[in-house]
């Protein structure tokens, strides 16, 4: 499977397409705790591969000529349209949306491009409009709360919500058999996987990366530390200080990425004049973070890690 | 107020365009932003006035009258009425979404995932990624909801929303039926009082404010708590429909809430007679969803939570006895048994 995965040619890649429906269709199927989780573990490659389709749809001459070498890309498109994880995550929607605008013709030649543009606004207007939750509706008529007010208002309960929770720290470095709330924080990092740059979700982005790691349990998933490293170096979210300096503590990958970052500008032919490299290095967080960190604890290994990496500069 | 009167009415013409005409065609950005804009005007005069009786009748008046002149202009036009203004901004959007001589420019702008940027040189405020925020908010609380327990962040939404409007309701000088009015209208929504309903009331009783929004908060929560007193059924629906410790949560932090889950509980008592053959108390009713251990068990839950009432409980219990002849033996007085349940 993963040999499909890699090959640089995607065009008539149908069993690689197939894979995917096939994930999507599982996704879809129950909404069970597990499902989301598996499609969050899979986001990066499920997004690597809806770039590869976007490539191959803009290459194409037509849709009908698409629909023709991909007959499931409709059905497979349409599915992770209700894929929440997908949806939540900004890239994942941007990429998917990008897809079905790929797909639609201004001048449909045919019965399937009539159909195509047909089938895409009515996705993208049942996507943005509909609300499938009765009570909700009653409530939001009766209270005169419009839709889009009302949404955020939960969103903004329930990370409060979850915030709450993940506050409660435990102290079960004594008893390896105590039963802490830590489980927690593992479940909660998987969910934000898609949700990293979403503004608000950041008062809990922020929780998870400050909860101290007094226990064993206490483990923020790795997918979610690559997520925000990405999002982060990619400028899609703005993190405090104190934030970025605890995700370096937590995802040493994380810490390589910005001291190579850090060395990238150092290096001789950067074109950078010896003032503007002191102004860098004298503003660079981590330079700041090391000095702080070194004085605290001496024997960290990421300590030793930033050691080399420094004195080389 | 004539200005507004206006502006009510073309902005009613706006919408039945956006939904209905082939001159969306026609549009762009700007145009886009200017209609959202008269939309965010109309949902803001609904909240200004919503509560004013005759502005409101004022309002509705006008809206007739647009209506009258748009469904000579478009055939199998739905009429709009002020009450409807709240959501003007999603009625626009829905109505363009299904017009099929949008744009589809303008769609990828609604869609667009990047966010608004607001220069000063426009008059108004950018849509771009509109409908983006919409669905990634819904999706993010659907990628959520797994982590939260039972009632959840929507229960707990509504809950406060309610409070809001209720509060809203009598700050405003208003007329309490208009409050019963609000809250009766959930109970027509078709099954009586649902469940999810009960959560919702329950979350209602049970928001916090901070202290500058207290007086308003108790006052609302007041209101609430009458309704709930003449809503017997209702009251019945939550105590039995509820988890315990939510229901001991609400005796706890309202008198009147603690009051009303007793009588409910020696109402439960009273229905119950003594069957023979089980050598038990049952309900005398079909569905027997109540245990006597289980009723045993509510008082004394209670009891822990409210330690005040045990003693004048059990006085109550005890004269009730008495009246049923005291005798010592079991299965003749519901009323002696669970005092003696109560007492192991």
């Amino acid at each position: 499977m993963s040999q499909l995965l890699q090959r640089t040619q995607p065009l008539l890649d149908v069993p690689a397409l197939q894979f995917w429906l096939d994930k999507a269709v599982a996704w879809g199927q129950a909404d069970r705790p597990d499902t989301l989780k598996d499609t969050c573990l899979h986001m990066s490659r499920l997004k690597d591969y809806l770039q590869q389709l976007l490539t191959h749809i803009n290459n194409m001459s037509s849709t009908s000529e698409t629909m023709k070498r991909l007959p499931l890309l409709g059905q497979f498109l349409g599915r992770l349209c209700w894929n929440p994880c997908v949806t939540a995550d900004a890239p994942g929607r941007w990429l998917l949306f990008q897809c079905l605008w790929g797909l639609y013709s201004e001048h449909p030649g045919d019965a399937v491009e009539t159909k195509a543009n047909q089938w895409i606004r009515k996705v993208l207007c049942q996507l943005a409009t509909e609300e499938d939750d009765a009570a909700a509706q009653a409530l939001m008529k009766r209270t005169g709360v419009p839709p889009k007010e009302y949404h955020v208002k939960v969103l903004r309960k329930m990370v409060a919500m979850l915030q709450e929770n993940i506050g409660k720290s435990c102290s079960s470095l004594v008893d390896i058999n105590y039963r802490c709330s830590c489980d927690n924080l593992l479940a909660a990092s998987e969910a934000c996987v898609p949700l990293v740059s979403l503004p608000e979700a950041a008062p809990l982005i922020r929780a998870l990366l400050q909860q101290p790691a007094t226990c064993v349990k206490a483990a923020l998933s790795q997918d979610f530390l690559d997520a925000l490293t990405s999002a982060y170096s990619s400028k899609c979210v703005l993190l405090e200080e104190q934030e970025v300096v605890s995700l370096w503590y937590h995802s040493l990958s994380s810490l390589e990425e910005a001291v190579l970052s850090l060395l990238e500008c150092v290096l001789p032919d950067t074109g950078y004049t010896p003032q503007e490299l002191k102004r860098q290095l004298a503003q660079s967080l981590l330079v700041g973070t090391f000095f702080v960190m070194r004085s605290q604890n001496p024997n960290l290994k990421t300590i030793k890690a930033c050691v080399s990496a420094i004195d080389v500069i | 107020m004539e200005a507004v009167l206006k502006n009510l009415s073309s902005t009613a013409e706006l919408l039945a365009v956006a939904a209905r005409s082939s001159v969306v065609e026609q549009w762009d950005k700007q145009t886009l932003s200017r209609a959202f804009h008269w939309a965010r005007y109309c949902e803001h005069i609904f909240s200004r006035f919503h509560n004013n009786t005759t502005i409101n009748r004022v309002m509705g008046k006008q809206l007739e009258l647009t209506n009258e002149s748009l469904r000579a202009v478009f055939p199998g036009y739905t009429d709009i009425c002020f009450s409807d203004l709240f959501q003007c901004q999603h009625l626009l959007l829905m109505g363009l979404l299904k017009n099929p001589d949008l744009p589809i420019s303008i769609m990828k702008i609604l869609f667009d995932t990047a966010s608004p940027v607001n220069n000063q040189q426009s008059d108004y405020l950018d849509v771009t990624g509109f409908c983006s925020h919409i669905i990634q908010c819904k999706s993010a609380c659907k990628v959520l909801s797994p982590l939260t327990d039972l009632s959840g962040a929507d229960v707990e939404v509504q809950g406060a929303v309610l409070m809001e409007r209720l509060e809203d309701l009598l700050s405003g000088g208003g007329e309490a039926c208009r409050t019963e009015h609000i809250v009766n209208s959930f109970l027509q929504e078709g099954e009586g009082a649902s469940g999810h309903f009960c959560l919702v009331i329950a979350a209602a009783l049970l928001t916090r404010s901070n202290s500058a929004a207290a007086a308003a908060q108790t006052a609302s929560q007041d209101c609430l708590l009458d309704w709930l007193q003449k809503e017997q059924n209702v009251l019945q629906q939550m105590c039995s429909a509820l988890p315990t410790t939510l229901i001991i949560d609400l005796a706890k932090r309202h008198l009147k809430c603690r009051d009303a889950y007793c009588d409910v509980l020696k109402k439960w008592a009273s229905s119950m007679e003594y069957s023979m053959s089980e050598g038990e108390w049952v309900q005398a009713n079909t569905n027997r969803t109540l245990s006597f251990q289980r009723l045993t068990e509510r008082f004394l839950a209670l009891f822990a939570a409210c330690p005040s009432l045990r003693e004048d409980v059990e006085k109550e219990l005890n004269v009730l006895n008495i009246s049923d002849g005291d005798f010592d033996v079991r299965g003749l007085s519901v009323w002696g048994d669970l005092l003696s349940a109560i007492n192991k």
